[in-house]
């Protein structure tokens, strides 16, 4: 009897153990940045203002580089977001999932720095609410190259933006550009 | 009082089936792309657009007869979504959340210039950055509007449950599509 308890315990307690080491993918429009498609050739001209599913900032839009820019690009040109240059820019999505206790958020992005472009640094933010709860520019990447930077964040207990909505936020700082190809956003 | 206590429930019921049948509008922020206003003369266009998140190459587009024939001689407010350069889109997040056991019908004018390609278009209603319903049914002949109406029944217990409604509509190809008219309805 006593055996059946301890059985019955252990197998009530296994599945959270298992559902609370699995990550859970938070959708994000255009998440690789290839939902716009840009008719030019690739290269240094070949370029848009605004992303579908981001609220950009000046400067900011789709880029289809070559290996001009990055040596491992296909022929066919390879899409990423593009903000700053002579100004600086950014891009904002809010996610559809709320902020929720004692959680683990991770958001990695792929930060790539043009080969014929300065790169002058960055910063991306996880926010809740409008406010950045975690926050890096620690990608160094060099010219021709994207580097992931990987942001966690743990909520707590009792965060103070509980329920607010999850945004994602990126912005260029100086007159350099960056270029971002991928976000992905987890949970567990 | 045995009456009263007969006619209560029946009132009820009667209530309850009106309100059911009755569709009741989900408020959009410019949803005939009239917000903005255009100092050009039609047949002018301008980037972005007031309360939608827009992609490349979509803005505002003040239509003259030239590609609308019935447009005013004032000119016709569209949302422009596209061209030969790059796909667009336009994206809104509403405030309204899924809810469950109710119908959602999104209608959309989508037009197509006389004197520019059409393409084609995805139009998709959302909750949470997750489609729910989409479609590309309507196939208008330059220089007109067709409506394309779109149903999502959310069902007892739906996937997005108290998500955000979104309303995002995307250009295919390398021609336009224009935008005249949005409305999201529920019941």
């Amino acid at each position: 009897m006593r055996l059946q308890r301890l059985l019955f315990s252990l197998a009530a307690f296994l599945p959270l153990a298992g559902s609370a080491q699995t990550p859970v993918s938070i959708p994000i429009i255009n998440s690789i940045f290839q939902d716009d498609t840009l008719s030019c050739s690739p290269g240094g001209d070949c370029y848009s203002l605004n992303i579908t599913g981001w609220v950009v900032g000046p400067q900011s839009g789709v880029y289809k580089s070559s290996t001009v820019q990055y040596p491992t690009a296909p022929s066919s040109g390879l899409y990423a977001a593009y903000f700053g240059g002579g100004l600086t820019g950014s891009i904002l999505q809010t996610l559809g999932l709320t902020l929720q206790a004692n959680k683990t958020y991770t958001l990695t992005l792929a930060v790539g720095a043009r080969a014929d472009l300065s790169f002058t640094g960055y910063l991306a933010s996880l926010m809740a609410g409008n406010v950045p709860v975690a926050s890096s520019n620690k990608a160094t990447p060099v010219g021709g190259t994207f580097v992931n930077d990987v942001i966690e964040y743990n909520s707590g207990a009792s965060p103070a933006q509980l329920g607010q909505p999850l945004q994602i936020f990126v912005k260029s700082l100086g007159n350099g550009q960056v270029n971002i190809a991928k976000v992905t956003l987890t949970m567990q | 009082m045995k009456t009263h206590t007969r006619l209560l429930p029946l009132a009820a019921l009667f209530v309850g089936v009106l309100s059911a049948q009755t569709p009741v509008s989900i408020p959009i922020i410019n949803p005939i792309f009239q917000d903005d206003t255009l100092d050009c003369s039609p047949g002018c266009a301008y980037l972005n657009i007031t309360g939608w998140v827009v992609g490349p190459q979509t803005g505002v587009f003040k239509a003259s007869t030239t590609q609308y024939p019935t447009a005013p001689a004032s000119g016709l407010y569209v949302a422009y979504l596209g061209n030969t350069d790059a796909t667009g889109s336009i994206l809104q997040t509403l405030s309204a959340t899924v809810q469950a056991n109710t119908t959602y019908t999104l209608t959309l004018g989508v037009g197509a210039r006389a004197d520019s390609p059409f393409t084609g278009y995805l139009a998709s209603l959302m909750a949470g950055n997750v489609t729910v319903a989409s479609s590309n049914k309507a196939t208008p002949v330059g220089g007109t509007f067709v409506s394309d109406v779109i149903e999502y029944n959310s069902g007892a217990t739906p996937a997005q449950l108290g998500q955000r409604l979104q309303i995002f509509v995307k250009s295919l190809g390398s021609g336009q599509v224009n935008i005249a008219k949005v409305t999201l309805t529920r019941q």
